[in-house]
């Protein structure tokens, strides 16, 4: 240990400093939640109490009690797992397509898939209001669910598209004549070879589903079926301002996305790695 | 095992008709070699024979049976492609296991089976490790056990070698032909590599543009090769090509080049030859000395290769370049003047088309 640390030159030591400085300003405002979270004096006091004054749990109880934080949590969880479901099976089958039969449809297709993501959730937002209500789709979260859904799909195919790509197609033959069917092969075979990009695309519909705003707040327009990121923004703008509150209400909103962030982060980063070799 | 019957294949990608059709007959536990150029369309008969592409028109029948319509895992044949195709995420076990896997067979006989192969293929020790911890020949062997295990009707290979080192190609060259001696299943082998073609095969398939350029033993093709392509295609180094014609002088014949290089023919044939455009010579047949003696033509030496039990010589006389293989150590050096003698028998003749005459 000793050795290891008279090798490191000025440079790495100035890279570490770095290293850690970077780290402290991405989670500060993150422990700032959390300690605003759990007492009751303004987080404005001065000096700032880095470490809760008096730590108390009472904002909890107060957010969910009082509020229907309960019910918004369960909602959120709602449409972010089926738009993670939902968006992953159909990226599946839509980024297997596209990635092997290849024709000149198929390719006009992937490129306006791309474009398709180019568009402004906030120019298509209006119109899709409109198409909700006449589907009557509108207030509801499975309308909600669709709408996410089709906004991630885009992303999601292009991104698996690139890990099927990867995988050489003898590989799926091999299986074809080793005994799979056509359909039984890329299951059995290409799938599991594709795991790291499945994870990416499940993880990431997921979070986007979790924390998308824009569209919660146009389409759904009851309380009881708000998801979080609506009812975070309801802790503002009332008759008071409870800062305490609301940092616990943030807290609830970030952590599930935060653990669940952790428990794939493995498969994420290989996955994103051995997307970046080739796609 | 089963003899495979091609019968007008056709195959067209887009607008190219890249096998206008094609027959070829194999027979029960034979060794077929299909040879040509690349881009011919071996790999693309052999992968319609597999069920992997489509077909346009015509039939392949294994045994009695047409399989134009049949899935690949159901026309009972094994493939072996040229990246190998193992499944990087099963062990060496899993991936030869694996068509046993498929077919239901139970896990005991399947352990049983898939351990006598390793043992056969000396892969015993590699049981457990991934494709990727693997040499290039060890994958080789592990996609050659995943074949022979489920012991199918008909072996496909398509360049199963030409990614290993020459050494390596060599004894696995030797353990397939052991192999299909061992197990006399009917063996479809694509090459573009004529000396494998050569030792390995019972008959060898030349292919040109999706067309069949002569089908026969690789001994018979290599004495009475039908026209100049296969001539050229097969023998190594290739047969020596020598444009011009055949002339009658006064006490005999000879074939003259366009350049000017005569080379002496027997009167007799003078007759039988008069239409032929080009005259081929394989570099082996070829006599080679120092002095001048009666019917040998002069030449100057260019090139010496020599590689230990034989050397190659490049001699040129005017524009006209022969390849000379002798056996043996010879001591010409570049800028000698030789004197050459086409072995008796040995040459061959080709028309304006190309064809043997
Ligand atoms: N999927 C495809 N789409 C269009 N053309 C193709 C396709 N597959 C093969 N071809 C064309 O068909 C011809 C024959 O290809 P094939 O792979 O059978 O050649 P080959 O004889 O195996 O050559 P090589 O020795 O290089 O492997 C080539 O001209 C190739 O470009
Ligand atoms: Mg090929």
């Amino acid at each position: 240990m000793t050795t290891d640390r008279q090798k490191r030159s000025p440079l790495q030591i100035a890279m570490l400093v770095a290293t850690l400085a970077c780290a402290g300003v991405v989670v500060f405002p993150y422990y700032w939640m959390f300690v605003s979270s759990a007492e009751t004096a303004s987080m404005f006091s001065w000096p700032p109490h880095l470490l809760p004054d008096r730590p108390t749990l009472t904002s909890y109880w107060t957010i969910f009690k009082e509020r229907a934080l309960g019910r918004w949590f369960v909602n959120t969880l709602i449409v972010a797992g089926s738009t993670s479901i939902f968006s992953t099976v159909i990226a599946i089958n839509a980024a297997y397509a596209l990635s092997r039969f290849k024709t000149r449809i198929t390719s006009f297709f992937t490129l306006i898939i791309l474009f398709s993501q180019l568009l402004p959730a906030a120019l298509i937002v209006v119109p899709l209001f409109v198409i909700f209500q006449q589907l009557g789709l509108y207030n509801s979260l499975a309308g909600l669910v669709i709408a996410d859904t089709a906004f991630i799909l885009p992303v999601a195919i292009w991104l698996l598209k690139g890990f099927f790509d990867q995988i050489p197609v003898e590989i799926e033959q091999q299986a074809m004549i080793d005994g799979c069917s056509q359909l039984g092969a890329f299951y059995r075979v290409v799938l599991p070879l594709a795991l790291p990009g499945l994870v990416v695309v499940v993880a990431m519909s997921f979070i986007s589903g979790w924390d998308e705003f824009f569209l919660a707040r146009t389409l759904i327009a009851s309380q009881d079926k708000w998801v979080l990121s609506v009812g975070l923004t309801s802790f503002r703008g009332e008759y008071t301002l409870d800062w305490s509150q609301m940092m616990a209400a943030a807290v609830v909103f970030t952590l599930p996305a935060l653990v669940f962030f952790l428990f794939v982060q493995r498969y994420l980063v290989a996955g994103l790695a051995s997307g970046a070799v080739k796609g | 095992m089963a003899n495979v019957k091609v019968r007008n294949l056709k195959k067209v990608f887009g607008s190219v008709e890249v096998i206008p059709g094609i027959s070829i007959d194999v027979t029960d536990g034979e060794f077929v070699a299909l040879v040509g150029p690349s881009g011919c369309g071996k790999s693309t008969l052999l992968r319609m024979i597999a069920g992997l592409e489509a077909i346009d028109a015509g039939t392949i029948a294994i045994g009695e049976r047409i399989v134009n319509d049949v899935a690949p895992k159901d026309r009972d044949i094994a493939m072996v492609f040229q990246n190998y195709a193992l499944y990087p995420n099963k062990t060496v076990a899993a991936n030869i296991g694996f068509p046993l896997y498929m077919a239901g067979m139970g896990r005991a006989e399947r352990t049983e089976k898939v351990n006598a192969v390793m043992r056969a293929l000396a892969l015993e020790p590699l049981a457990a490790r991934y494709p990727k911890q693997l040499s290039g020949g060890q994958r080789q062997r592990v996609a050659m056990g995943r074949a022979i295990v489920r012991n199918p009707q008909v072996f496909l290979f398509d360049e199963p070698l030409s990614n290993l080192d020459a050494k390596l190609r060599v004894k696995m060259r030797a353990e397939i032909k052991e192999l299909h001696q061992r197990l006399k299943v009917t063996t479809i082998y694509v090459t573009h590599d004529q000396v494998e073609a050569m030792t390995m095969a019972d008959r060898i398939v030349v292919m040109r543009a999706g067309h069949m350029e002569q089908a026969g033993r690789p001994l018979d093709l290599y004495d009475r090769p039908a026209n100049r392509f296969v001539a050229g295609f097969i023998g190594s180094p290739s047969m020596n090509f020598v444009d011009g014609s055949v002339t009658v002088t006064g006490n005999g014949a000879s074939f003259v080049s366009t350049n000017g290089l005569a080379i002496p023919l027997p009167a007799k044939d003078a007759e039988r030859l008069s239409g032929a455009k080009t005259l081929g010579i394989r570099p082996e047949h070829i006599d080679m000395q120092n002095e001048e003696a009666e019917g040998f033509i002069p030449m100057s030496v260019v090139i010496v290769e020599p590689t230990g039990n034989e050397a190659t010589f490049i001699v040129r006389s005017g524009a006209d370049e022969l390849v000379v293989a002798l056996n043996g150590r010879h001591d010409h050096r570049p800028g000698d003047t030789v004197w050459l003698r086409p072995a008796a028998g040995k040459l061959h003749f080709f028309d304006a088309k190309g064809d043997t005459v």
